[in-house]
C-alpha cells in the first residue's frame, strides 16, 4: 500500500503544477507511460478515460480502443468482484467507493483466467472525481496463499482431520502435504520431512515408482483410481493392507494439478474375506466330496449286492475258491465305503457351537465391518433394531458370516452408492425374531431370483457364486428360512426368519 | 403262499435296479423296475404297488419330489424305503416326514434289503 500511497502524492503534486484544463490528460499520460501495473482511470460514472499499455495487454485491446467505454464492458468477461470477505461485489461503483483493496476474479477475453488484487483511489478534488483502479495479478500465488487465512484453516483441519492417512502429492509424485493421521500413522515427527519428497520413497520405501501406482494413473486419466496396497514406511507395514485411492485435484482452468491420495485400513475386511474365501473353499470341498461320494457309492452298491448275490447262490460247502473271490471283494467295498466316510468327514464343516446369543450386538458388528467400504462407495447404512429382541441360540460366528455374505451382497449390487437398512424386530413369545436387509442397488432380473441361493450361480463377472447360497445353508442350519426379493434397478431384499431356538436342538433326531 | 405282492424299484442306477430285482424275484416278490422319478406315479396308477424302493439323487425328478407327489396325489397309501448314496440325517429326517418308512444307505447290505422289505410285506 505504501507504494500505492507515495505514487497518489507523487500525482497530486505533478497535477497541481499544470493548468486546470491540461491537468487530467497530462496525469493520464504520465501513469500510462510510467507504471509497471495493469491501470484504469475512470470517472465516477464508471466510463473509463485511459488505462495503460500493460492493461490493454491482458485484454488483447488497442490502448485507443480502450478509451471511453465503460468500465463494465472494458472488463466484460470479468466472472465477478469480490469483497474482502469474499462477497461478491454486485454494483460496480462499489468498487470506487470502498477505500479498501478488493479482489477481483476476472476471465478476460482471449486470455487465460486471471485472479487480481485490485486497488482504488480517489485522485481528484471535488466537482471532477476520477478514479485510478490499479490492478496486481496474484494468479502465480499458491491457491491456499490466496484464501483468505480463515477458509485456509478449514480447508486444512479438513483434511487433517480425515480418519484415513492422506497425502497430497504433486504431477511429479513429490508429496506436498500429508495429513495429521499419516503423520501418526508414519511414526514421522514433522511434515518438513515429508514435503517435497517423493511419495514412493517417503511413504513405500522404494527409490522408483511403485509398480501399478495408481497414482500416476490418475493424473494421465483424470479419473479416480483405486488399489490395494501396503504403506511399507509405517511400523509393522505387513500388517495392514490398504485401499489406496486416489482423486485428481485441479485449479480452477480445471488442469490437474496432482492427486490426493487417501489409504484405507482394509485389514479387517480382508481378514473377513479371506474368512469367506476359506469357507467357500471348504463348501467346495464339502460338495466335491458329496459329489465323489454318490457317483462311488453307486457302483459300490452295485458291485457288492452283486458279489453278495452270487455268494448267496452257492451252496455252502463248495465253490471254495470262488467263494474266497467274492467274500474278498464284499470286503474290498467295505474299505472303500470307509475311505469314502473319512472323506466326507474331512470335507464337513468345522464343529458347530451353539449359544445363546444377543442379536444387536451380532447385528451392529456385521455393520461396523462392511462401514469403510460402504462409506467408500458412498453407501449410507440406516438400523432399525427392536428394543427387547429375544435371545437367539446361535453360532455366533457362523451367523455374523452368514450376515456379512448378506451385506456384501448389498455392497457388491451398489457400485456408484445407495443405503442398506438393517431391520429386526422379534416376539418373545413366538419364539422368533426377524431381520430384514434391503438394499437400493441394481435388483436382479426376476428369472434370477430362485436361482440366487444355487451354489455357482453368480451375476457377478468374478464372482464364485457362494456368498449368498453359503449365507442361506448357515440360517437353515439354524432352523431359520431365508427369503430373497428384487426390483430390478431399484433394489433387493433378503429376510431371514429365525427361530430362537433352532428346531434341530429341540426337535426329534433322525437317525 | 401269500398273494403275490409287487415292489417297484426305482433308481437311475440300472444295474442296481437289475440285481435288486434278481435278488428280490427270488425272495418271491414280484419286481417291476423305473429309472426315472417321473415313471413312477404313472406306474403306481397302472399296477398294484405295495412297496417303493426309491432312489434319492436322480436327474430331473428326484427322491424327495417323488414323495412328495406320492402323499398329495395317491389315494391308496404306499410303503416307501428311500435307497440312497447321500445319507445323511436331514434328509433322513425330510424322506420320513414325507412319509418313507425305512432309509437305506449305499452301498447296502443285501440281507439288511431283504431283512426290510420281508418287515414290510410278510414272505414274499
Amino acid at each position: 500500500m505504501s507504494l500505492l500511497d507515495d505514487l497518489l502524492n507523487w500525482l497530486r503534486e505533478e497535477d497541481e503544477k499544470l493548468p486546470r484544463e491540461g491537468r487530467l490528460a497530462a496525469l493520464a499520460g504520465r501513469i500510462i507511460a510510467s507504471l509497471p501495473f495493469p491501470l484504469i482511470l475512470c470517472n465516477q460514472d464508471l466510463s473509463v478515460l485511459a488505462a495503460n499499455r500493460l492493461l490493454a495487454r491482458f485484454l488483447k485491446r488497442d490502448e485507443a480502443e480502450i478509451e471511453g467505454k465503460q468500465l463494465g464492458d472494458l472488463l466484460g468477461g470479468a466472472v465477478g468482484f469480490l469483497d474482502r470477505e469474499e462477497r461478491p461485489l454486485v454494483d460496480l461503483k462499489a468498487i470506487l467507493t470502498k477505500r479498501n483493496p478488493k479482489m477481483l476474479v476476472g476471465l478476460f477475453p482471449g486470455a487465460r483466467q486471471k485472479v487480481f488484487h485490485l486497488y482504488s483511489r480517489k485522485i481528484s478534488g471535488a466537482g471532477n472525481k476520477v478514479f485510478l483502479l490499479v490492478l496486481q495479478d496474484i494468479t502465480g500465488m499458491k491457491e491456499l496463499e490466496i484464501m483468505n487465512s480463515k477458509s485456509r484453516h478449514e480447508l486444512l483441519s479438513i483434511f487433517d482431520g480425515v480418519e484415513d492417512p492422506m497425502v497430497l502429492i504433486d504431477k511429479n509424485l513429490r508429496i506436498r502435504r500429508i495429513n495429521q493421521q499419516m503423520l501418526t500413522t508414519l511414526g514421522g515427527k514433522s511434515y518438513l520431512e515429508f514435503i517435497g519428497n517423493a511419495c514412493f520413497f517417503k511413504l513405500h520405501g522404494l527409490n522408483d515408482i511403485c509398480p501399478g501406482c495408481s497414482a500416476t494413473e490418475s493424473l494421465q486419466s483424470g479419473r479416480k483410481t483405486s488399489r490395494t496396497g501396503l504403506l511399507q514406511k509405517r511400523p509393522n507395514a505387513d500388517e495392514f493392507s490398504y485401499q489406496i485411492t486416489c482423486y485428481p485435484t485441479r485449479d480452477q482452468r480445471g488442469e490437474i494439478t496432482g492427486v490426493a491420495e487417501c489409504y484405507r485400513d482394509m485389514t479387517e475386511v480382508t481378514d473377513i474375506r479371506e474368512a469367506l474365501y476359506e469357507s467357500e473353499r471348504n463348501r467346495v470341498m464339502e460338495s466335491f466330496a458329496a459329489g465323489i461320494a454318490h457317483e462311488v457309492k453307486n457302483p459300490l452298491a452295485v458291485i457288492q449286492s452283486n458279489a453278495q448275490f452270487c455268494l448267496s447262490q452257492m451252496a455252502q460247502e463248495e465253490e471254495g475258491d470262488f467263494r474266497e473271490s467274492l467274500e474278498a471283494i464284499v470286503r474290498s467295498v467295505q474299505v472303500a465305503n470307509r475311505v469314502i466316510h473319512g472323506l466326507m468327514d474331512f470335507a464337513q464343516p468345522q464343529e458347530v457351537c451353539f449359544e445363546q446369543q444377543a442379536l444387536e450386538p451380532i447385528l451392529k458388528e456385521g455393520l461396523s465391518l462392511i462401514r469403510g467400504r460402504a462409506k467408500s462407495q458412498a453407501i449410507k447404512l440406516k438400523t432399525s433394531i427392536q428394543s427387547g429382541l429375544p435371545r437367539l441360540v446361535v453360532d455366533r460366528k457362523r451367523f455374523l458370516q452368514a450376515y456379512l455374505n448378506f451385506l456384501l451382497n448389498s455392497l457388491d449390487a451398489m457400485p456408484k452408492g445407495g443405503k442398506i437398512s438393517v431391520k429386526a424386530s422379534g416376539s418373545r413369545r413366538e419364539r422368533k425374531v426377524e431381520i430384514i436387509i434391503s438394499d437400493t442397488g441394481q435388483g436382479v432380473p426376476e428369472e434370477v431370483v430362485p436361482k440366487v441361493f444355487q451354489p455357482f450361480y453368480s451375476m457377478k463377472k468374478d464372482g464364485l457364486g457362494l456368498g449368498l447360497p453359503i449365507a442361506e445353508g448357515i440360517i437353515r442350519s439354524h432352523g431359520g428360512h431365508v427369503t430373497f426379493k428384487s426390483w430390478l434397478g431399484m433394489g433387493s431384499e433378503i429376510r431371514i426368519d429365525l427361530p430362537t431356538t433352532p428346531s434341530l436342538l429341540t426337535g426329534n433326531k433322525s437317525s | 403262499m401269500s398273494a403275490e405282492r409287487t415292489i417297484l424299484v426305482v433308481d437311475d442306477e440300472v444295474e442296481l435296479c437289475k440285481i435288486l430285482q434278481k435278488v428280490l424275484t427270488q425272495e418271491g416278490y414280484r419286481v417291476l423296475t423305473a429309472f426315472k422319478g417321473k415313471e413312477v406315479l404313472p406306474l403306481l396308477k397302472k399296477e398294484t404297488v405295495h412297496l417303493l424302493l426309491l432312489d434319492l439323487k436322480m436327474p430331473e425328478v428326484d427322491g424327495m419330489e417323488v414323495l412328495r407327489a406320492i402323499r398329495k396325489k395317491m389315494k391308496k397309501p404306499v410303503s416307501v424305503v428311500i435307497l440312497t448314496a447321500h445319507g445323511s440325517p436331514s434328509s433322513a429326517r425330510e424322506a420320513m416326514e414325507l412319509g418313507a418308512v425305512d432309509y437305506l444307505t449305499k452301498p447296502f447290505n443285501l440281507q439288511a434289503v431283504k431283512k426290510v422289505v420281508r418287515e414290510i410285506l410278510g414272505e414274499g
